[in-house]
């Protein structure tokens, strides 16, 4: 079988998933200080699957799911991501790159819609690429949501009278101010993690191990 | 455009199997039962559907069980999401004047698993339960019928990933952890969020309510994975963690000793289960395959405490591996009725 799955099955060597966006760069850094050939990645936009330099690129979301089925060894993902799409994989490091935060926004005012309409409605509608991060939050703080799963820009759902608020990943906060938004909870930090496959854990565990001496010089003690 | 089939759905999470599929199947299990039944394993047949207070009585939580139905006086019903209690109630019940040990294995189905979509929720599952031989030769002698069963079914790529249940739960009392911070710590190693751990460590030193060194053991057994050389790097300070694995990298036979990869961080994914558990792990699978363990405090439970070590192994993911190890792909259903 010469597909991807034979990859990671047939080497010894590690198998890496990288995210296209904004964590592409600090990724592939990760990945040239952990030893992989990055160049031809760097270069080359259009193909997704490097087999010479053992590296895949996808959307952030699919990397868990390509480490969880265990096509790739590792990979590199938001924690943001992990928590909403990731059911088996292991997260080894904090890569400390990529930094962000999930937070609940709504139209500005002296009035949160959300709030208002949690008193008034006993529910409010939030608009998210996020289903489950959102109804995790719901459930923890106890604020009974409505969810309005969107694809797209979701910044527009408050604007447009979609939804009272939205659950989004945010960095700068500069796209939030153009549409009027503001933060009214943090619901939970955001860093690049290093992944790895649960079969892949025990299977290449020494590969992993020195991966994880070039990327965290100060812990000698691991494995 | 071929014409479409007629839609007559099943329900969400079980299918169909084709007799493509069945004869495969079949073949890989004709040796394995007679290899069962050689080391005298018989089989064992439970109905389909149990009531919840008795799956509970083990463990309804963790077995998770996919389909839930009230019966005629309005008890609740489970399709059973696992084997084990179901063999466990009969030996505690009507098999409770029979002298231990027994030894049953069963190809049953078991209905595990939250509703999502195309996600199998029906797993057919060849297990075997060795209940009332005690101590080690127990769990030996459940390994060495493993590798058997998974030799004859014809893998060779395989490996059996071996842990203690108990071993990181003693560790952090022997250490004395704050009982407030273990559950947490516990729940983080299971899911292996190692980022999650580091976190409470740190914490725990910053509260000073664990010193460095401490956490430096913790961290470096919860890591600690591969050949039985691992056993002999163990720290001084906790060289006797794990006595059951460094008697079993000793004692097992050579074919198991083999096959066998120790993981001092493994945590057992059903809560029945104590002291050693194991993981059938193959490379051209990116989840186990199978998996089993100790649980010695089970049958107390059922009124007739024995000791007991089980196995479990999917036979849709064995067969997976099988035609992964063969170079075959899978046949796609269209293909498979064209040529019949």
């Amino acid at each position: 079988m010469n597909n991807s799955r034979g990859l990671a099955w047939e080497t010894g060597e590690l198998v890496a998933a990288v995210p296209k966006g904004h964590l592409a760069d600090g990724a592939l850094d990760t990945l040239d200080r952990a030893g992989f050939d990055t160049a031809e990645v760097r270069s080359n936009q259009r193909r997704q699957f490097f087999s010479e330099s053992r590296i895949m690129t996808m959307r952030p979301s699919d990397v868990v799911k390509y480490v969880e089925a265990g096509v790739v060894d590792i990979g590199i993902a938001g924690k943001d991501v992990i928590e909403e799409y990731a059911d088996a994989v292991y997260e080894l490091l904090d890569l400390e790159f990529g930094g962000c935060r999930m937070v609940l926004a709504t139209l500005e005012g002296e009035v949160d819609p959300v709030q208002d309409a949690l008193q008034r409605l006993g529910s409010a509608r939030i608009a998210t690429k996020f289903p489950r991060t959102a109804l995790a939050w719901s459930e923890r703080s106890a604020q009974p949501i409505e969810l309005v799963e969107l694809k797209g820009s979701v910044e527009l759902a408050p604007v447009a009278g979609l939804a009272d608020g939205i659950i989004d990943l945010v960095d700068t906060g500069k796209t939030l101010e153009e549409n009027h938004l503001v933060v009214r909870n943090e619901i939970a930090p955001s860093t690049a993690r290093l992944i790895c496959n649960q079969i892949s854990y025990l299977r290449k565990s020494e590969q992993i191990s020195s991966l994880l001496a070039l990327l965290e010089p100060d812990s000698s003690s691991n494995g | 455009m071929t014409e479409p089939v007629p839609f007559i759905p099943t329900p969400h999470g079980v299918r169909d199997m084709l007799p493509q599929e069945m004869g495969e199947l079949n073949s890989l299990l004709a040796p394995v039962r007679d290899e069962l039944v050689a080391k005298r394993f018989e089989e064992l047949h439970t109905p389909a559907l149990e009531y919840e207070s008795v799956i509970a009585m083990g463990d309804v939580e963790s077995t998770d069980p996919a389909f839930r139905l009230l019966d005629d006086e309005g008890r609740m019903l489970v399709l059973r999401p696992d084997m084990t209690i179901p063999t466990v109630r009969l030996v505690a019940t009507r098999l409770r004047k029979v002298r231990p040990p027994f030894r049953f294995y069963y190809v049953s189905h078991i209905y595990r698993g939250k509703p999502s979509p195309g996600r199998s929720r029906e797993f057919l599952q060849l297990g075997a339960e060795l209940i009332g031989r005690s101590g080690l030769a127990a769990t030996l002698e459940l390994l060495e019928t493993l590798v058997a069963v998974l030799d004859l079914a014809g893998l060779t790529q395989y490996s059996i990933a071996i842990g203690n249940a108990d071993l990181f739960p003693r560790l952090m009392k022997t250490l004395e952890i704050p009982a407030s911070a273990q559950g947490d710590l516990i729940a983080d190693l299971g899911a292996r969020n190692f980022v999650g751990m580091k976190r409470r460590f740190e914490r725990l030193i910053e509260e000073g309510a664990a010193s460095p060194r401490q956490v430096e053991l913790l961290t470096q057994v919860s890591q600690l994975r591969g050949s039985a050389e691992i056993l002999d790097r163990l720290p001084e300070e906790i060289k006797d963690v794990a006595p059951d694995l460094i008697r079993i990298a000793r004692e097992a036979e050579g074919s198991v000793r083999d096959r066998l990869v120790f993981d001092l961080g493994m945590l057992p994914t059903l809560n029945y289960y104590s002291g050693e558990i194991f993981q059938i792990q193959h490379p051209a699978v990116g989840q186990p395959i199978g998996g089993g363990g100790r649980y010695d405090q089970l049958l107390e439970r059922f009124g007739r405490p024995l000791e007991a070590v089980g196995f479990g192994v999917s036979l849709e993911l064995l067969h997976t591996a099988k035609l992964s190890e063969d170079g075959l792909s899978k046949p796609l259903l269209e293909g498979s009725e064209e040529s019949s």
